[in-house]
């Protein structure tokens, strides 16, 4: 994927066209657009590109298919044959147009396939989405950069010189910008006109009145004029149309004409009578109107240029729709905005409406201010009307925003407001949703029961009213919620919470189902049901660039495979969500508290470091779920230290919210590190059974219990801390295994003191049983190649992200000394003994 | 960029002939390094050959480990260094 990047006039297009022209035959050049309509179409170049293709795109796109399916349908006719597809002007990309960039971004290296994008820089401001975009891939290998330079003074020069023109002048004026040259070496009058705009005009003036109409009228329409859209609406003939090509002011490919130039266009539009300009777009409007197939998003424009406040009304909201169905929500929440300008014709209902769909689109593009706005426009609008309904909902929905906001004293008020105001009328899907938000909440803030209780009710009314959205936002909060008080039913219900969002086609509340499926089972150590979910959810929000939640999903599974003792993965999980460095707080301190835990357990240096960054996060949360494993790592450095004596400050307030809350993994871990510090403490029967036997002395069950679980560490440092030596010993060899050293010195100090004299020596490390010194992982994945799976096909099957099977191929590579894939393989199949369990060949893996 | 004194064992010893197959063995290591953005200043070694010292400098400890363990090699303790010269102060 190439960015080609410049000042308007630089020449992108004639280089990109140029570079086209040269290619081979046989290569396939797919064209798409963005128009400068002052809210884009969505998917505009897609729509463009579907025009030149004859697989199925184009009947996808127009029959509404959801995203994922029209960008991965997009990606195979990439994959099928050698093809160029340039988009122009991405610094006019809808939303979706600028994740579809980014989806084929991070994919097109495999393909034998090359996206050219063109943008003005200096229209890509700081908030614009297409700087995100050049960020996110900034690193991605197969992504290049091209800015254009304007003209050099001696090629000025070498153009103007052989005219007879002042060369240095020209320079001078232009800053060597190539269109700006051409269009004056193009004027007859020997001066240099001052501007590209008087270049432009002056071309245009010496064709004469009826070509000039045409223009005019061409000049209305950003995108591209339909060849018959000027036969109705334009009072010109054919001739004209024809004089304005010859003078190479228009363009006419098929069935569609278009400037030359962007900058030719803008001149041409802005020396229109404004009086002429609104009478043209009504013309356009009428001709568009009767068009079976025109984007709703093109008459919005026109509607409003043409000062027709009541085509406004009728067709913002409906380009509204289409861009908010294809993912363009930021274009959405602008129809929005445009038909509220226009609104004071409207109803109070209408508005009301238009205002609570303005505040989903700007709470969905994280325009959190306008969304909290809108959202108290439409409560006030309908209580005005008299809808009860529609107001109770619109609280519902505000409360979710405030906490977004951090404003969670009003989120709450407002929620249990609107459950009063609806409880006065007969139960409906809008009470469900009410009920379905307070739930939500009182989840987030850990009180379970009532939750449970209130998000009970809402599934039970989501049902009844077959409301499958709010069923499953509903099901997901008494989901989340029985993590901590009936795990087995947290499993049920996420998965039902998941089948429901799947059933809308809610790719966002989907990947929410299995996050909390991965990070509930995680927090109360089921790491089987952990690990599957969250790689589920890895790999579903990679495929759809949901980048939050698959950085979230990430440093959970850092989390949990650090809590099994896997610190080898751990450290590449982590270091991969610590580099993309996350805005979102609850990845930061999940990552950080992983990365500060494993420095801590390897003795590893500046384990402090990550561990302040992320207590301080987490205190500005004030959740138990954020504070309690920081308050944990920090209490367990603290005793590697050996500094016991501040445990109690570090971990003491957390472990009396957690002991409130009656959360009892946090209860239960916390509880043990005051113990550690002082023996005399004692914790609540709600405490975690492991952590309750050991302090009640019965080390063996516990350790047992921590080994059943899957955490050896833990196991290890129990049996240390027990009376039987052998254990003991057992446990300090284990903790050599680990290369956990700074428990293994505490361990073996203790046991010299106790007059033990022969300590076992270090032991191998596992990976020397191999040749190649390759790790467990490594071998699986090594065990693969064989049959020539991808890397996506072999995260797969091993349940990771493709993303960490591709460090392991990197490692295998690397330990082999070998320089691909396929002699990987090779090396495989020589060396059976090696790499293959007993009885097993390569290709039978 | 700090710097790192990584201490490795070799239970059976470290075997890096002079000549052109021990040059390629550091090679190795040192483009498996790039990687991970770690740089092997030197080491030493102890005469028996099963424990080594090795100075590298590297953005954190987790580069340091992944490129180790890229590269094969064991990690026994990692502390981070500053240089002391002792004739400085003449």
């Amino acid at each position: 994927m190439i960015f080609v990047s410049g000042e308007a006039g630089i020449g992108k297009t004639s280089l990109v066209n140029s570079f086209c022209a040269g290619l081979p035959s046989g290569t396939a050049v797919h064209f798409g657009h963005c128009d400068s309509l002052d809210t884009p179409r969505p998917l505009g170049p897609l729509f463009d590109i579907a025009r030149t293709t004859s697989d199925g795109l184009g009947r996808l796109l127009t029959t509404g298919a959801d995203r994922h399916t029209i960008f991965t349908v997009f990606l195979t006719l990439l994959a099928a044959r050698t093809s160029v597809v340039v988009v122009e002007d991405a610094h006019w990309a809808d939303e979706a147009t600028v994740d579809l960039l980014l989806f084929v971004g991070r994919r097109v290296g495999d393909l034998p396939a090359m996206v050219v994008v063109t943008y003005r820089d200096e229209e890509v401001g700081r908030e614009h989405p297409l700087r995100r975009i050049l960020g996110d891939l900034a690193t991605v290998r197969s992504v290049r950069r091209l800015p254009l330079p304007p003209l050099s003074r001696a090629a000025v020069a070498a153009l103007a010189e052989p005219l007879g023109r002042d060369g240095d002048r020209l320079y001078e004026v232009s800053g060597g910008n190539p269109f700006f040259v051409t269009e004056a070496l193009d004027t007859p009058e020997h001066h240099v006109p001052a501007t590209v705009r008087d270049a432009v005009l002056a071309r245009a003036a010496r064709l004469g009145p009826a070509p000039r109409r045409m223009l005019d009228i061409v000049a209305m329409v950003p995108d591209r004029a339909e060849v018959a859209l000027l036969r109705a609406a334009a009072d010109v003939n054919a001739t004209a149309l024809d004089d304005c090509v010859q003078a190479g002011m228009l363009i006419v490919d098929e069935t569609h004409v278009r400037f030359r130039h962007e900058l030719a266009r803008m001149a041409i539009e802005a020396d229109v009578p404004a009086t002429h300009r609104i009478e043209l777009h009504a013309r356009i409007l009428e001709y568009l109107g009767r068009a079976a197939s025109a984007d709703p998003a093109r008459l919005s424009y026109h509607a409003e240029a043409a000062a027709d406040p009541a085509a406004v009304l009728r067709y913002a909201p409906a380009a509204a729709q289409r861009a908010a169905s294809l993912g363009a929500h930021r274009e959405a929440a602008a129809h929005y905005a445009r038909a509220l300008r226009h609104a004071s014709g409207a109803s109070p209902s209408q508005a009301a409406g238009l205002w609570a769909r303005r505040a989903e689109e700007c709470s969905l593009t994280g325009q959190l201010t306008e969304a909290i706005d809108a959202s108290a426009r439409a409560i006030e609008l309908w209580r005005a009307a008299g809808n009860v309904e529609r107001q109770g909902t619109a609280m519902a929905r505000r409360s979710a925003l405030l906490w977004n906001f951090g404003r969670n004293h009003e989120a709450h008020e407002t929620a249990r407001a609107a459950v009063a105001l609806l409880e006065k009328l007969p139960p409906g899907p809008d009470l469900a949703q009410a009920y379905t938000e307070l739930a939500y909440l009182l989840m987030l803030a850990r009180d379970i029961t009532g939750a449970i209780e209130i998000g009970s009710t809402a599934i039970e009314y989501a049902e009844r009213y077959a409301a499958e959205v709010v069923l499953a936002r509903a099901l997901n909060a008494v989901g989340s919620a029985y993590w901590f008080a009936d795990p087995d039913r947290a499993v049920d219900t996420l998965v039902r919470s998941l089948a429901a969002a799947r059933r809308v086609g809610d790719d966002q509340a989907v990947a929410a189902a299995m996050c909390n499926l991965g990070s509930g089972a995680g927090e109360i150590r089921r790491y089987r049901i952990a690990e599957r979910w969250l790689a589920e959810t890895v790999d579903w929000c990679t495929e759809r660039d949901l980048d939050t939640l698959r950085g979230y999903a990430l440093a959970w599974l850092a989390r949990v495979q650090l809590e099994q003792a896997r610190w080898s993965e751990a450290t590449v999980t982590a270091t991969e969500v610590v580099n993309a460095d996350p805005q979102h707080m609850p990845t930061r301190i999940v990552a950080l508290t992983v990365l500060g835990r494993l420095r801590a357990r390897r003795g590893d240096p500046d384990a402090h470091a990550p561990l302040e960054d992320a207590w301080t996060l987490a205190e500005q949360t004030g959740d138990l779920q954020r504070l309690w494993p920081t308050a944990a790592a920090r209490a367990e450095l603290a005793w590697l230290n050996g500094t016991p004596e501040r445990i109690e400050e570090l971990v003491g307030d957390t472990y009396r919210l957690a002991v409130r809350l009656g959360q009892e993994w946090a209860t239960g871990e916390l509880g043990h590190w005051l113990w550690i510090a002082d023996n005399k403490v004692r914790v609540p029967a709600v405490a975690a059974r492991p952590y309750a036997l050991q302090i009640a002395g019965d080390w063996q069950l516990a350790a047992q219990i921590w080994r059943q679980l899957g955490c050896p560490y833990e196991a290890a440092l129990v049996l240390a801390a027990g009376d039987d030596t052998d254990q003991q010993l057992a446990a300090l060899h284990e903790l050599h295994r680990l290369g956990a050293w700074p428990a293994a010195e505490l361990v073996a100090r203790r046991l010299r003191e106790h007059g033990v004299r022969r300590l076992p020596r270090q032991p191998r490390r596992a990976t020397r049983d191999n040749p190649a010194h390759l790790t467990a992982r490594e071998l699986e994945v090594l065990r693969l190649l064989p049959q020539g799976l991808r890397n996506v096909d072999i995260a797969a099957r091993l349940h990771l992200s493709p993303k960490t099977v591709d460090h392991h191929v990197s490692a295998i590579l690397a330990k082999l000394g070998v320089s691909s894939r396929q002699e990987a393989a090779r090396w495989a199949r020589k060396a059976p003994g090696g790499v293959f369990k007993d009885g097993e060949t390569p290709e039978a893996t | 960029m700090p710097r790192y004194l990584v201490e490795r064992t070799f239970p059976d010893g470290l075997a890096i002939p002079t000549d052109d197959a021990g040059a390629k063995q550091c090679l190795r290591v040192v483009d498996g390094n790039i990687e991970h953005a770690v740089t092997w200043v030197h080491s030493y070694v102890s005469p028996d050959r099963t424990k080594t010292y090795c100075i590298y400098d590297g953005p954190s400890p987790e580069a340091i480990r992944m490129a180790a363990e890229a590269n094969g090699l064991p990690v026994q303790r990692i502390t981070e260094v500053r240089v002391l010269d002792p004739y400085f102060y003449h």
